[in-house]
């Protein structure tokens, strides 16, 4: 019997005849749509925490949602100056444990740049889905690695393939601890105070940040507003301000958690009728 | 630790990056892709359109692993997609395919060898369509078989399976025209 050795090597060794000329149009077509295509490069990294709140982009807006709440984490960290009587973080993180969706609605501008949307998560499901005002809707299912994408322009929903989703969607407390805790080393000023928001009694804790930007001459505040009873988080504010005291960003998120969230791009209202498109490349 | 490098220069524009990705792996994605679909003019088409979905993508990929088993992948991937639109692929020609080694033999023992890769390109051509992905991508794509089964959407254990039988029964069928 023939060994499998020798198959193995036969198959390694095995080349194929490459037609120069053909290789060669092939590069200069490749070479040809590299220069026609639009480039939109990639995010550089941020250069402060607060500037990812209140950009359009699916993966700013993900982002945006764990920044907002690892804040939280942030504060169970800064230890004592959080007021033992008011509502803890270990209760926050408690309440957060029994979410099993969470709806963000996001509105506001930063630099001029004006944003607006809503995304959901799904922490039992593992699924999130963004709702932009103006772009295009998104469904990702973590657990089938599947991203749906609607652009209305073309009418197509491009399927894609993922290796990865930048947070861990297994339960609210993980998708925080999953984030890059930036805070931390970052000097901010926490408060905690009783407050109102929408006529509704809240716990507000604000958290200051001047020395932020990329030139450290803006000053951010966020703050934050916990419901006493259910000990969730239900709104967000973030205002910038630089050296000037011009404000260049404000915005503002609320969240809620309904008990079931969108389980598919349909039910973002994309149309039924809209072709599929699969990408065979996987996305990692 | 170049590949990074070259993904980011072609996230940002850049030819150079183009060309030295192109010239880095398209003939042996063409090698792969010739065993799955044993044609090579579809191999060049599949791997060409591999290298378009990559320009298009340009500046919004971020590739965490190897940039090399992402490539093999989407061959893969497209090499299947065709392989069920046509399911009817021409044998590989003895002239498309050669052994590295054939330019140093005596010519008896080239011819030898030539003959050997065709006949094996043709058992490659008799085997189920998933035996002979996990052979090919596990030897010539180096392919582990977890990334295997990821692609074939399956378990570690189905995909080790398919490249057992497939060398098992690549081997069946060389030494049965032996026997011939």
């Amino acid at each position: 019997m023939r060994p499998a050795e020798n198959i193995k090597r036969l198959l390694k060794n095995a080349k194929i005849k490459i037609n120069p000329a053909v290789k060669h149009t092939s590069l200069q077509e490749l070479i040809s749509e590299l220069e026609k295509s639009k480039f939109i490069p990639p995010a550089e990294p941020e250069q402060n925490i607060w500037r990812t709140i209140m950009k359009s982009k699916l993966t700013k807006l993900t982002a945006a949602a764990g920044i907002i709440i690892a804040v939280l984490i942030g504060i169970s960290r800064f230890g004592g100056t959080v007021d033992l009587c008011t509502i803890s973080f270990a209760q926050i993180s408690e309440a957060m444990k029994k979410v099993s969706w969470m709806h963000q609605v996001s509105k506001g501008f930063e630099r001029g740049i004006s944003g607006k949307g809503e995304q959901w998560f799904g922490f039992k499901a593992e699924i999130f889905a963004s709702k932009p005002a103006e772009g295009k809707p998104v469904f990702i299912n973590v657990k089938e690695h599947k991203s749906y994408t609607y652009d209305s322009q073309n009418h197509t929903i491009t399927l894609n393939h993922i290796e990865d989703f930048p947070l861990n969607l297994s339960s609210p407390v993980t998708m925080l601890e999953s984030l890059n805790q930036k805070l931390i080393d970052s000097g901010a000023v926490i408060t905690v105070e009783q407050a109102q928001y929408n006529g509704q009694k809240a716990q507000l804790q604000q958290i200051s940040l001047s020395s932020a930007g990329q030139n450290n001459d803006e000053t951010h505040l966020v703050k934050l507003y916990i419901e006493p009873e259910s000990k969730l988080l239900i709104a967000a504010q973030v205002k910038g301000s630089n050296a000037k005291g011009d404000v260049i960003m404000d915005g503002e998120i609320t969240f809620t958690y309904p008990s079931s969230g969108p389980s598919s791009i349909y039910d973002l209202g994309v149309p039924r009728d809209a072709k599929i498109i699969e990408n065979p490349m996987k996305v990692e | 630790m170049e590949d990074k490098l070259l993904i980011w220069k072609l996230n940002h524009g850049r030819r150079d990056a183009l060309c030295r990705i192109y010239d880095k792996y398209r003939d042996d994605l063409v090698r792969i892709a010739a065993g799955l679909l044993n044609d090579v003019a579809s191999a060049e088409d599949v791997v060409h359109d591999v290298f378009l979905k990559l320009v298009h993508s340009a500046g919004r990929y971020e590739i965490r692993k190897s940039l090399k088993g992402y490539l093999t992948a989407a061959v893969a991937n497209q090499a299947r997609n065709l392989y069920r639109t046509v399911k009817t692929p021409a044998p590989v020609s003895l002239d498309e395919v050669k052994s590295t080694a054939s330019c140093c033999p005596a010519p008896d023992q080239r011819v030898a060898s030539e003959e050997e890769f065709e006949r094996l390109y043709q058992a490659l051509a008799q085997l189920p369509y998933e035996q002979k992905e996990a052979v090919i991508l596990h030897i010539q794509g180096r392919m582990k078989f977890r990334a295997i089964a990821e692609l074939q959407g399956t378990s570690v254990k189905t995909a080790l399976s398919r490249y057992r039988y497939g060398l098992h029964k690549l081997r069946s069928i060389l030494n049965s025209e032996v026997k011939k």
